[in-house]
């Protein structure tokens, strides 16, 4: 059957091809990156899984939680209790981690998440992760209270090649960026993604068809929350400490930062971001607080200016140039996902 | 018995100041359908602004200039960003979290997290048996009770406060008798920035401020503004006295610790048994 | 017998003798923030039947199809689908059900192409109704096309092909000729034809009184809310009063 076009297909295997390449050339690097740069891969890496994750609400189906980082911080925080106080093998405790960040998700999201105007979704997340910071800060005794907890590390000593620890999580780390890369463009190329692209246009549309929207946004926020917590599986073994500071409505808010100034609704535009918000600045050795300054100020300007961010922006320039008298791509990625819905239905 | 007095009127002062960040919230949202996830930052610029000229002028110049400050940013930053995000809601969300982003992180750089204390009001007054109670607290619950009442009162008397209810209620109408949201919006902005500068003012007159203050009044502002029905006034403040009363409580009887888990927990079974709130007569437009 | 609200008298059965009706619509008013969009209206639709609604901008018609989809709950009175009361009934599931309605707006979801529409409205599971229906509407080379940069005619075609792609039993149509040019609208007029032909009981409210009254075997008059009148399209020309007031277009 060909529905969709052969221009579609060629799209797909570009997308597919492109996370190959990606991963390829990210697991070069953590093998061969000098020892003191190891630590800031990792953190593009965990970041990156984080934002092009994040995307899957925001530019599928223009949901913006305000909480994202909780969930991080729960699969980092969960697998870290598990390993530690429960005294599991660190591969049961992380895959227990993401199935509890998973039963969190659904809690949270399920009140939240059918609500159209999507305000509540915002400030239900937003509350999750102030209301998982009081917890830990309150319970010292078993959370670590908000000075953190050290974490021994979860792997032996004996490593391959003679891979510092640092740079045996980067090879993970850059497996979950994969992972996360692919399922982003498997729910996109699948039906699931199609239904989602018509949620974000016209929810009442798709109830007319006889699709839930509320669905489809409950499965995408799972789905988001579980490919963070499974982030912060890897990282907080790797960083050796957590504390509730990752996962805070700042860290929230600075994952959406990266994903609107670099663009939304595409894998590279993710990217892009963290390589903008998160590398350059600690390449650099900004201050974290004028750091912060700066993607806050970037971030207004960015969504009062260019909603569709730096690389949808460029994407529009690009198109303009090269084809001056027709409309933009057909399958063309969302850059106008924070353009109003179609109205008025 | 004794202990129970005093801990409904912290309850009260709790729930007023809610009431005054709640206010806010529901406002510009009830005009412009923008969630303003830096208004909290308002509540921090007045209370610094009161800190910072209470110290140079004395606590009674501070209090209009804080008001003019808080104000001021407000109508500013509603005209330069805000006013171009209406019927975009993504889009004025991402605007007001990077405002969010920059304030407090601006506000850490320029006064550090220390905490400050504002001017104090001496005394305590003695309550039924041992208990006693500050008088600043008082002082709080009397502004706080006299500025709910005055913005009440306006909203139903004034000619702006008929312009926000009529946008509120339904904007296309108002516009078409010469209410344009847009500019409606921007006397709810200055009126929800200058209630949030009286909560800042009233918290630096109770405890020390730190640049994160705004933010955890904001959680409690949206808690409010939710279970209140978004857009509504009434269900504003009954939310706000229940928020503040149960916080009181709970922390008085329950459990210290769980004070800010209260609200969440009260939003979302609120939110399970009345989707939209307690007070919201907004109906879905489908077809 | 039906006593019209402005004294005209129709001298059918509104309430056709049909011994299971498909859909009942009985005695449902709606009120909308204040507005009585629906008041007390009663009405059926037999299997097989074309039932055309006429009325006014903002006589209710579609609160009356939102109702009935369940996409807004009644007020009072009763909607049943199949004998079986819509209580409550969730959109979404009526959807599935078999009772399809187009929007009144453009058809197709914007950023979807033609074809990827086609293939949400299926969910995915029925590619031979697809080829079906994009031979018969002449949407087969279009499939690639992202609906936005389609015209309006087309869009209006691939709302009505969403519908068809899933095999309604009945198919309800929002102003499936609005917007439209005269050639347009005979295509769409002809197609609406032939879907009834082939089995499909149909139920249109429309703006265009001739092509409807041509179209329909029986028309419902909505006003303000009310069932104004009911009967066969000669039927309500025979009255003077409703054929001035609601059929002169
Ligand atoms: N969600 C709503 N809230 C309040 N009033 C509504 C709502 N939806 C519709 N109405 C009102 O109900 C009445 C009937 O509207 P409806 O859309 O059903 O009319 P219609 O017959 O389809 O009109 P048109 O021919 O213009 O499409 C109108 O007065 C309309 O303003
Ligand atoms: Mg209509």
């Amino acid at each position: 059957m060909n529905v969709r076009g052969t221009s579609m297909r060629s799209k797909r295997t570009r997308q597919w091809g492109g996370v190959l390449v990606v991963g390829v050339v990210l697991f070069v690097l953590a093998a061969f990156v000098p020892e003191n740069r190891v630590l800031l891969l990792n953190a593009f890496l965990a970041y990156g899984a984080l934002v092009v994750g994040l995307d899957l609400l925001v530019g599928d189906l223009r949901m913006m939680p305000a909480g994202h980082a909780a969930f991080f911080g729960a699969g980092g925080y969960a697998t870290v209790l598990l390993y530690q106080k429960a005294g599991l093998p660190l591969p049961v405790a992380g895959a227990l981690a993401v199935l509890i960040v998973a039963a969190l998700a659904a809690l949270i999201g399920l009140p939240a998440v059918g609500r159209s105007s999507g305000f509540s979704f915002a400030i239900i997340t937003f509350a999750f992760g102030e209301l998982l910071i009081q917890l830990i800060a309150n319970v010292p005794g078993f959370f670590g209270g908000s000075s953190g907890l050290t974490i021994d590390w979860g792997v032996g000593s004996d490593m391959p090649f003679d891979f510092s620890v640092y740079r045996y999580f980067s090879l993970w780390l850059v497996g979950v960026l994969v992972v996360v890369m692919l399922v982003v463009v498997a729910v996109r190329n699948s039906h699931l993604g199609l239904r989602m692209k018509a949620v974000r246009a016209d929810e009442n549309g798709t109830r007319g068809l006889g699709f839930n929207p509320t669905t489809y946004k409950a499965i995408a926020f799972v789905l988001a929350s579980m490919l963070a917590g499974l982030v912060g599986v890897f990282w907080a073994p790797m960083n050796g400490f957590i504390s509730p500071d990752t996962l805070g409505v700042n860290q929230s808010i600075l994952l959406l930062g990266m994903l609107i100034i670099g663009g939304v609704g595409r894998i590279t535009g993710a990217l892009v971001g963290v390589v903008l918000l998160v590398t350059l600045p600690a390449m650099f050795d900004v201050d974290p607080v004028l750091r912060t300054v700066l993607v806050g100020l970037l971030l207004a300007i960015v969504a009062l200016l260019q909603p569709a961010g730096i690389v949808g922006g460029l994407a529009k320039l690009w198109t303009r140039l090269r084809r001056p008298k027709t409309p933009p791509p057909a399958d063309g990625p969302v850059d106008a996902a924070l353009e109003p819905a179609g109205a008025g239905r | 018995m004794d202990a129970l007095v005093t801990t409904l009127l912290l309850g009260i002062m709790q729930g007023g100041l809610y009431t005054l960040v709640g206010l806010g919230v529901t406002l510009t949202f009830g005009v412009t359908h923008i969630l303003n996830f830096a208004h909290g930052e308002f509540i921090t610029i007045g209370a610094y602004a009161f800190v910072l000229f209470a110290g140079a002028l004395g606590a009674g110049l501070a209090l209009p200039l804080a008001l003019v400050v808080a104000g001021g940013v407000s109508a500013v930053l509603y005209v330069v960003g805000f006013r171009r995000t209406i019927g975009n809601h993504l889009q004025g969300l991402a605007f007001s979290l990077g405002l969010l982003l920059f304030a407090e992180a601006f506000f850490v750089r320029t006064f550090t997290a220390t905490p400050r204390s504002g001017p104090r009001i001496e005394g305590t007054v003695s309550l039924i048996g041992q208990e006693q109670m500050p008088v600043g607290r008082l002082v709080v619950i009397g502004v706080t009770i006299v500025v709910v009442v005055v913005t009440a009162l306006a909203m139903r008397r004034t000619w702006i406060g008929l312009a926000l209810r009529a946008c509120g209620d339904d904007q296309f109408a108002a516009s078409t008798v010469g209410l344009p949201a847009k500019r409606v919006g921007l006397y709810a902005f200055v009126v929800a920035g200058a209630l949030a500068a009286v909560a800042g003012v009233c918290i630096a007159l109770v405890v020390p401020i730190t640049p994160a203050t705004g933010l955890s009044f904001l959680l409690k502002g949206f808690v409010v503004a939710i279970i209140g029905g978004l857009g509504s006034i009434e269900g504003t403040f009954v939310a706000a006295m229940m928020l503040g009363l149960l916080e009181a409580l709970g922390t008085r009887y329950v459990e210290a610790g769980l004070t800010n888990a209260y609200g969440f927990i009260l939003m979302i079974v609120i939110l399970l048994v009345a989707p939209a709130g307690l007070f919201n007569r907004r109906q879905v437009r489908a077809g | 017998m039906t006593q019209a609200q402005n004294g005209a008298v129709v001298s059918s059965p509104a309430v056709p003798v049909d011994p299971e009706p498909l859909l009942d619509v009985d005695d449902v008013s709606c009120v909308l923030g204040g507005v009585r969009a629906l008041s007390e209206v009663t009405m059926h639709i037999a299997p097989g039947e074309l039932v055309g609604i006429i009325g006014p901008n903002g006589a209710g018609k579609t609160t009356l199809f939102n109702v009935v989809t369940g996409f807004v709950p009644a007020t009072t009175g009763e909607v049943r689908w199949n004998g079986v009361p819509l209580r409550g009934g969730k959109a979404h599931r009526v959807a599935r059900s078999g009772l399809v309605r187009t929007f009144q707006n453009v058809g197709g979801f914007a950023g979807l192409t033609v074809g990827e529409n086609l293939e949400l409205a299926t969910r995915g599971r029925d590619p031979e109704a697809i080829d079906r229906v994009e031979t018969m509407l002449h949407l087969a080379d279009m499939r690639a096309r992202p609906v936005e940069d389609c015209s309006l005619a087309t869009r209006k075609l691939v709302g009505i092909a969403m519908a068809l792609v899933r095999t309604p039993r009945l198919l309800l149509l929002d102003e499936p000729l609005a917007g439209l040019d005269d050639t347009d609208r005979d295509r769409v007029t002809s197609l609406i034809e032939q879907v009834h032909d082939s089995g499909v009981t149909v139920c249109m409210v429309e703006h265009d009184i001739g092509r409807t009254l041509r179209l329909a075997d029986r028309m419902v008059v909505l006003d303000a809310g009310r069932l104004v009148a009911a009967g066969t399209p000669a039927e309500l020309a025979r009255d003077d009063v409703l054929a001035r007031n609601y059929l002169s277009s």
